[in-house]
């Protein structure tokens, strides 16, 4: 880095990686090719993921707002993260002490909402007031971000990733990709892969959720093999067992004064960073309803957190089952997370996979580091060509008769994918069908976790078995679900509309970007105007860069289709007309499909071409060791 | 987009026995082509056509992955898929049932399971080199009688790695 920058009004916006966590977040950019967090005012990297309402209606993020931790702790949002995503009658919500809920009126979406002072606010506004505050921190640095990678658990279901998404809405981010968490740190640490080949695994243990993963590096390409984690499990559950275990020592059982409570959980995590170092340290209590102190041994404190330690165990079996690999065949396992600071944690991570685990970078900042890779890779910005090939965390499947499951999408399937299933009406004449989505790995469907719930309509009256309605359901590369059906009978596609479990609807969404531009830009048509006109100048760039280096595929009638499709969006665009310029954006896209076809067949067949099998064989031969695990199985009974 | 099966998706020789490093390098020199990161900046076009072809190849990839999948794939295309209400010969099906009973009854008198479990993986080895047989290395379309031969024997896989599976996880969780 540079004494100095000189700021450049034409330079392009740079990518940025976000790591919104459970107790702190950063944000990180790419230099020169090598990532690095971009810190705040005090060259600190870490913005706690704290928000506080003011009275005034004005509001804290980040440092600022730790100082209303006790002051007004029903006010001042902590741990937000948890709260993602998750209905106002979880168990999860319950649990927590320190705020006020609304409970959900008619007709409401169902999320959790907050009561500050006189007014209602959901995880997802609280999470965008965080990311504003990171991305105003980038700002600062970079004068121009451009979009985001987003890291998320990787066992964040459905409606966590959709809650996410719909913070960054509001923050007014572009989100280039959701990417998950020890992935991201798998991508940090994998950047010199001259040294990093074979399976790793990643143990992620942060403030407020674990994920461990197995996966593969070859050659630049992380293959994430199997997941698996509890999205509702981290330090801030090291921090409760230590709190109630002084509480209960003392005799106080009533958890109930919200201010004893936030004090007693400030002090417990002061605790448990003390004794990361020391043998021995102080828990002390200056409250008006308590005061105490009390000397505290290593010994006692592991005592006190091992019962939540060990809640990490049966998940990383799981994983590496699912993954078919041995512990004792990984090539090493690394620790992200600020709770992998914790001396139990690395023993138990010892205990587990039979070795010590990896540390050489930052376990704070190794996940944003991560993110700002990934944006950097799909940005186009560097020549990086790694590329990450991940997986669903959990199953998929559809509510059949009796309140069972029939899963479509196994857990731990790559991502992006398809799978189809075949339903037919149980009743002559039966002309709708309903269908509800689940996700989890229980057999009923009220131990899953409900996504959806929607209607297939206009089915031709039939008797019953004779409809075939094909559903389908997709995950993006985000991990994102969406469902479709045709009926297979009369072709017809059938719009499907999808009410979501839990979440906010796109109409309170919408509503809550309007709110916010009344404050600020005001007009929608003109937002409407400039993100489409946006859009459509990436479709001229994009189309133009493959034109220019495959142009040669297009015979002269396509090659003048597309020119002429294009001449006339630029046409729509000087003319600033919406509507016209969503028109013929559209135009464009039918006009370059057959570009995209012979550019995609053309490096399918350089991808076979470049090795043949035989090749590939030999070449394996030599690399054993990373997959010969996994060929075990097979290979054995290749033998025979 | 054209149909494919699953072995022409990743580029490989329609065999039964499969050394998976191979699949593996394969899937990962393909995902290198078609998945949609590679084509992030790329026009829309290109971005929907990746995701369809990613996600044919990664369904390919997870049926050839597994033995069963993929005995299940080879039928298919050999035009003898199996049905789901397809029942496996009565004499097999005694057979998997004393097993069953064998492994329950070492595990209530603490002796080894290991001698029954092996005694699945020998049944499994047997109908698994009947595939092998009918499909590696073969002339296609596949000789009718020898189908069949393999079609019987893809029957009785389906039970006999259900059984494998339910006797090694329950291994797992005692």
């Amino acid at each position: 880095m540079g004494l100095f920058q000189i700021f450049d009004p034409s330079a392009k916006p740079v990518p940025i990686g976000i790591d919104l966590g459970t107790t702190n977040s950063l944000v990180a950019w790419v230099a020169d090719g090598n990532p690095e967090c971009i810190l705040d005012c005090d060259d600190d990297p870490i913005v706690p993921s704290v928000v506080a309402y003011l009275r005034d209606g004005t509001l804290n993020v980040g440092k600022p707002a730790l100082a209303y931790l006790e002051t007004q702790p029903s006010e001042t949002i902590v741990s937000v993260k948890r709260l993602m995503g998750r209905g106002h009658d979880d168990a999860q919500t319950q649990r927590d002490r320190a705020y006020r809920f609304l409970p959900m009126q008619e007709g409401q979406s169902n999320v959790v909402r907050f009561a500050v002072h006189d007014r209602a606010v959901t995880p997802v506004e609280v999470s965008a007031e965080i990311l504003r505050t990171l991305k105003r921190q980038a700002e600062d640095k970079l004068h121009a971000v451009g979009g985001a990678v987003i890291t998320v658990p990787a066992y964040f279901d459905d409606a966590q990733r959709q809650a996410t998404r719909d913070a960054a809405r509001l923050a007014g981010i572009d989100v280039l990709r959701l990417l998950n968490e020890p992935t991201a740190a798998a991508l940090a640490y994998g950047l010199d892969r001259e040294k990093t080949q074979g399976t790793f695994a990643v143990f992620d243990l942060g403030g407020g959720t674990f994920d461990v993963t197995v996966l593969t590096l070859d050659d630049g390409v992380f293959q994430v093999r199997a997941t698996g984690g509890d999205s509702q499990l981290g330090g801030d559950d090291l921090d409760r067992a230590i709190a109630l275990a002084v509480l209960a020592e003392v005799g106080q059982q009533d958890t109930r004064d919200k201010s004893l409570w936030r004090a007693c959980m400030l002090e417990a995590r002061k605790l448990k960073h003390a004794l990361t170092d020391a043998d021995e340290a102080v828990f002390s209590l200056d409250h008006a309803s308590l005061t105490l102190s009390r000397a505290v041994t290593r010994a006692t404190f592991d005592q006190w957190i091992r019962p939540v330690v060990e809640r990490t165990g049966p998940a990383c079996k799981r994983v590496l089952r699912d993954a078919g690999i041995p512990a004792g065949s990984l090539d090493g396992v690394v620790l992200v997370g600020g709770s992998t600071r914790v001396p139990l944690v690395r023993a138990y991570v010892r205990e587990l996979f039979g070795r010590e685990g990896l540390t050489d970078i930052d376990p704070e900042q190794v996940v944003a580091l991560g993110a700002a890779v990934q944006a950097d890779i799909l940005a186009g910005t560097q020549q990086n060509d790694a590329l990450v090939v991940d997986v669903c965390p959990l199953s998929l499947g559809i509510e059949t008769m009796g309140g069972l499951v029939e899963k479509i999408i196994a857990r731990n399937s790559t991502i992006p994918c398809a799978r189809a299933q075949q339903f037919t009406t149980y009743a002559d004449g039966q002309t709708a069908f309903d269908v509800h989505v689940l996700q989890g790995e229980r057999e009923l469907a009220r131990d899953c976790r409900s996504l959806a719930k929607f209607k297939l309509s206009g089915i031709a009256p039939m008797t019953a078995g004779a409809a075939r309605l094909m559903v389908t359901l997709r995950l993006d590369e985000n991990g994102m679900l969406t469902v479709s059906a045709r009926d297979e009978a009369t072709g017809n596609e059938h719009t499907v509309e999808v009410t979501p479990s839990y979440g906010l609807s796109d109409d309170d969404i919408e509503k809550m970007l309007i709110d916010s531009y009344e404050h600020a830009e005001g007009d929608i048509k003109a937002r409407v105007l400039t993100e489409r006109s946006v859009e459509a100048e990436q479709t001229l760039a994009a189309t133009r860069k493959a034109l220019v280096s495959d142009g040669e595929l297009l015979d002269e009638d396509e090659r003048a289709e597309l020119d002429g499709a294009m001449a006339a969006l630029e046409g729509a665009l000087q003319e600033r007309n919406a509507e016209k310029i969503r028109m013929r954006s559209e135009a464009v896209d039918r006009a370059s499909v057959p570009l995209a076809e012979r550019r995609m067949n053309r490096a399918i067949r350089d991808a076979m071409r470049g090795r043949s099998v035989e090749e590939v064989a030999e070449q394996v031969e030599h690399a054993r060791g990373v997959d010969a695990h996994v060929a075990e199985h097979s290979a054995r009974r290749d033998e025979t | 987009m054209v149909a494919r099966d699953d072995f022409e998706t990743l580029g490989l020789p329609r065999a039964y026995l499969l050394d998976i490093s191979v699949l593996e390098q394969r899937f990962r020199d393909l995902s290198r082509s078609v998945h949609p990161d590679r084509h992030a900046s790329a026009p829309a076009a290109d971005r929907r056509l990746a995701a369809e072809h990613a996600m044919a190849l990664n369904e390919s990839y997870r049926r050839l992955r597994s033995p069963m999948t993929r005995a299940l794939s080879l039928l298919a295309i050999a035009g003898r898929p199996l049905a789901e209400t397809d029942r496996a010969e009565p004499a097999l099906l005694m057979e998997i049932m004393s097993l069953r009973e064998e492994v329950e009854s070492a595990r209530a008198e603490k002796r080894d399971t290991a001698p029954t479990l092996s005694a699945v993986d020998t049944l499994i080895q047997a109908k698994e080199a009947v595939l092998a047989r009918v499909f590696d290395g073969t002339q296609w379309p596949v000789d009718p009688s020898a189908l069949q031969d393999a079609y019987r024997a893809g029957v009785s896989l389906k039970y006999l790695f259900r059984l494998q599976e339910e006797l090694e996880t329950s291994d797992e969780n005692l």
